[in-house]
């Protein structure tokens, strides 16, 4: 096992002025499954090419423990891949995909029966052991892919979107074995995705990037609870968090929240973040589930309007517009399937406890200090 | 199951005025395919109203894609025909279809610019009116899904999602009969994803022509779709609106795919002891709630498949009447909720979804409390929700 370690690393491809992936600083520690999560084109992919050795690194040394790796070709550095688009020998037998690795590397027939049975049970491959890769699913031949690399043993794991193409209780449940096994066999492992509810799943700590550049790394749980920034608020959750403009109200702590028209205390404890701030003005947080909704009635007048609603199964997840607010659309979660439709009018309401406070320039969250 | 597949949309579901006298519905009766020994698609019979979204869902191999390309032109079916309000087309080339497809393979032209590869099926003969403020309407739609700063680039210099989003932006501009979307936004992050199902659906929602849009994730297809179809092994197993499909399964494949995570499936069988009536297998006895009673009735001794949505059930403490025994196998916090999953007698895994903060540890001793709304009975058998004979 080994650990790996970006140490500044750039990438800039030829021919293009985009820096796609800017001075990163980031360890993967030994036995760590870390994810890297970020929009489309954040740079993601080209991190992960790099520690593959299949893109070179413009700047900065890769490590993998105390050995520099970037000069090293591919074969050289020991690693497993699995790629979003399989990489399998169309013309071979998913068996004979998956024991590929390790004929080249003379085991013995045996072992290699041994090996290449328990993969394909573990990923439901058994009824199609002999089948060739070519007329298989887009599915069953990651699953394949999967195979191939967890036969070998390798000393770190490279996963770039493995479930992007599975789906429901496959996805669901490939996730889950392979993170099992990911910590049974204690596999140092990056997992490249664009799909947080896997990374969570997944990844012992996330690390999120945009537009090249490394904004947090931490455990799924603080992403979610301290999230660094405001990009990290509103990338991780889904849907995303909403964020609403605010103006500091007087010294006790109040807090106007401009698309409501309405104050909130936020209690001694918390009011110190709120000095020094440019005209008083920040940046309030919400998660789409703390945000209270309810029919109008005696004690709560309506405030908005329901604009969009999709069911999402055990949740409905709604868009409203908050009356008097132009262009401003609060996304609200709820166990579903629930009663409100496009058109239906609502109260809704947010509890101070449940804010995220940000810095309308630097976007930094108050209470974290830099 | 084919008398569901033909049985049209509940009358709610579509509520949009209809379309001009040239517009026409999809409709698609007993289309059947093979290749080789694997039937691909087995007698798919559905229909499309002008203006009205279909998602279908279902697991990889399903036969998704198939549907796609056959409906395309670019695959012929065995049997069965397809027609746009009255007219056929299942006899005309790929070409004289005017049907949009976008590929879940992408499929750009490599030697043009991403503006181009957009501009390319406005420019075809055929196309629409050359004279339109093309230009426009391209870059609007790049605009839309946030890769107008990649309008001159070429394909290969693009990174996943980007590629996905300019072949959906090619199928976006067209003005067809029926747009087909295979798997549209699958590798985009959540974000964003989020915002394209609101905004697509919306535009989808304003055309007079019907769409389809494919996707393995059952989730998605709830959001997306005015109806739902699940479709399993080639074959349609439900179609019917998002609650439906959510509420009702009619058979456990369809239970399988939809949710995250999906219902739980536990084998056993249903047994009569004093009168009430009782699922059973090892390690495990549950009264049935009332509602599933009529339908146990004519299943007594007979093989069943208990549906535990993982919404419905919770963990509380070990021994509470009328629980089931058995302990925490794993936990996953999500932030905004965690997965529990428990095992029972070491054999039959539970994933449940909760709000509840508590702390589960690894190998703790706990109950499961199973109320009646969250459980669904199925026949092992046939794989089919219990219905009253
Ligand atoms: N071969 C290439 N030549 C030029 N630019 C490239 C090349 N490959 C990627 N890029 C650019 O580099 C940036 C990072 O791309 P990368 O593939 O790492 O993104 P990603 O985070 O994996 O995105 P996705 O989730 O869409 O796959 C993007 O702006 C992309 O357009
Ligand atoms: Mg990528």
């Amino acid at each position: 096992m080994t650990t790996v370690r970006f140490d500044s690393v750039w990438k800039r491809y030829d021919g293009s002025d985009l820096v796609a992936v800017q001075d990163l600083n980031l360890a993967c520690r030994e036995g760590e499954m870390l994810a890297l999560l970020g929009p489309s084109g954040c740079g993601k992919s080209s991190t992960l090419k790099m520690a593959a050795g299949l893109e070179q690194v413009s700047e900065g040394e890769i490590l993998f423990g105390d050995r520099p790796v970037s000069r090293l070709s591919p074969g050289e550095r020991n690693i497993a891949m699995v790629f979003e688009d399989y990489g399998l020998y169309p013309r071979l037998t998913v068996r004979q995909n998956i024991s590929f690795p390790l004929e080249v590397r003379h085991f013995t027939k045996d072992e290699i029966k041994k090996r290449v049975d328990g993969a394909l049970e573990l990923l439901g491959l058994k009824d199609m052991a002999d089948a060739g890769v070519q007329g298989l699913s887009g599915g069953a031949q990651q699953r394949v892919a999967i195979g191939r690399a967890l036969v070998r043993d390798p000393e770190l794991i490279l996963f770039d979107e493995p479930l992007s193409h599975l789906d429901g209780d496959q996805k669901v449940m490939l996730r889950t074995e392979i993170k099992h096994l990911q910590k049974t066999r204690g596999i140092t492992s990056i997992l490249v995705t664009h799909d947080q509810t896997e990374a969570t799943a997944m990844a012992d700590r996330i690390a999120v990037m945009r537009h090249g550049v490394l904004q947090q790394v931490d455990t799924p749980d603080v992403l979610y609870r301290r999230p660094a920034n405001v990009f990290v608020a509103n990338f991780i959750g889904e849907p995303p968090m909403n964020l609403l403009t605010a103006q500091v109200a007087g010294s006790t702590g109040g807090i106007h929240i401009d698309a409501l028209g309405e104050t909130l205390a936020l209690g001694d404890a918390r009011k110190r973040h709120l000095t020094n701030l440019r005209h008083g003005r920040l940046i309030v947080g919400a998660r789409p589930e703390h945000v209270a909704i309810m029919a109008p009635g005696a004690v709560s007048q309506a405030n908005a309007i329901v604009a969009y609603r999709e069911p999402r199964g055990d949740t409905d997840s709604l868009v409203v517009t908050p009356f008097g607010s132009s262009g401003i659309d609060i996304r609200i979660e709820m166990p579903g399937p629930g009663s409100f439709r496009s058109g239906d009018k609502v109260a809704i309401s947010l509890a101070p406890e449940n804010l995220h406070l940000f810095d309308t320039e630097t976007e930094r969250n108050l209470e974290i200090e830099p | 199951m084919t008398m569901l597949a033909r049985s049209r949309h509940t009358p709610e579901a579509v509520t949009r005025p209809a379309a001009g006298c040239e517009a026409g519905g999809l409709s698609l009766a007993g289309i059947t395919k093979s290749f080789g020994a694997i039937k691909a698609l087995d007698d798919v019979t559905l229909a499309v109203e002008p203006g009205e979204i279909l998602a279908v869902t279902g697991p990889s191999g399903a036969g998704k894609s198939t549907l796609c390309r056959i409906i395309a032109g670019l695959e012929r079916q065995d049997q069965g025909v397809g027609r746009f309000g009255a007219e056929e087309f299942t006899h005309l080339a790929p070409g004289r279809r005017r049907v949009a497809l976008m590929f879940e393979s992408y499929a750009l032209y490599p030697h043009m610019s991403v503006r181009e590869n957009v501009l390319s099926p406005l420019r075809a003969p055929g196309g629409p009116d050359r004279q339109l403020d093309h230009d426009g309407t391209v870059m609007e739609m790049l605009k839309l899904l946030e890769i107008d700063q990649l309008a001159d680039r070429s394909p290969s210099a693009l990174s996943g999602g980007q590629k996905q989003r300019v072949a959906l932006a090619r199928a976006l501009v067209q003005d067809p009969r029926i747009l087909l979307l295979d798997e549209p936004i699958s590798h985009l992050d959540a974000k964003l994803r989020h915002k394209l199902r609101g905004e697509i659906r919306r535009r989808l929602m304003r055309r007079s022509t019907p769409s389809i849009w494919f996707t393995p994730d059952g989730l998605e297809a709830l959001s997306v779709g005015d109806r739902v179809a699940v479709i399993d092994e080639g074959r349609i197993e439900q179609i019917g609106t998002p609650e439906d499909i959510w509420l009702r399964p009619a058979t456990v494949g369809v239970a399988r795919l939809i949710g995250d995570p999906p219902m739980n499936l536990i084998k056993g069988h249903v047994e009569v002891k004093d009168g009430r009536f009782l699922f059973i297998r090892r390690g495990m006895t549950l009264p049935l709630p009332p509602h599933l009673v009529p339908v146990a009735r004519h299943k007594v001794e007979g093989r069943v498949t208990l549906g535990l949505r993982a919404d419905g059930v919770s963990v509380v403490a070990p021994g509470t009447e009328g629980t089931i025994p058995g302990e925490i196998y794993s936990h996953e916090p999500f932030g905004k909720h965690d997965i529990v999953t428990f095992s029972i007698a070491g054999e039959v895994r539970v994933k449940i979804k909760t709000r509840d903060q508590s702390s589960f540890r690894i190998g703790d001793a706990a109950a499961l409390l199973c109320p009646a709304e969250g459980m669904a009975l199925f026949d092992t058998e046939t794989g089919k929700a219990l219905a009253l004979p």
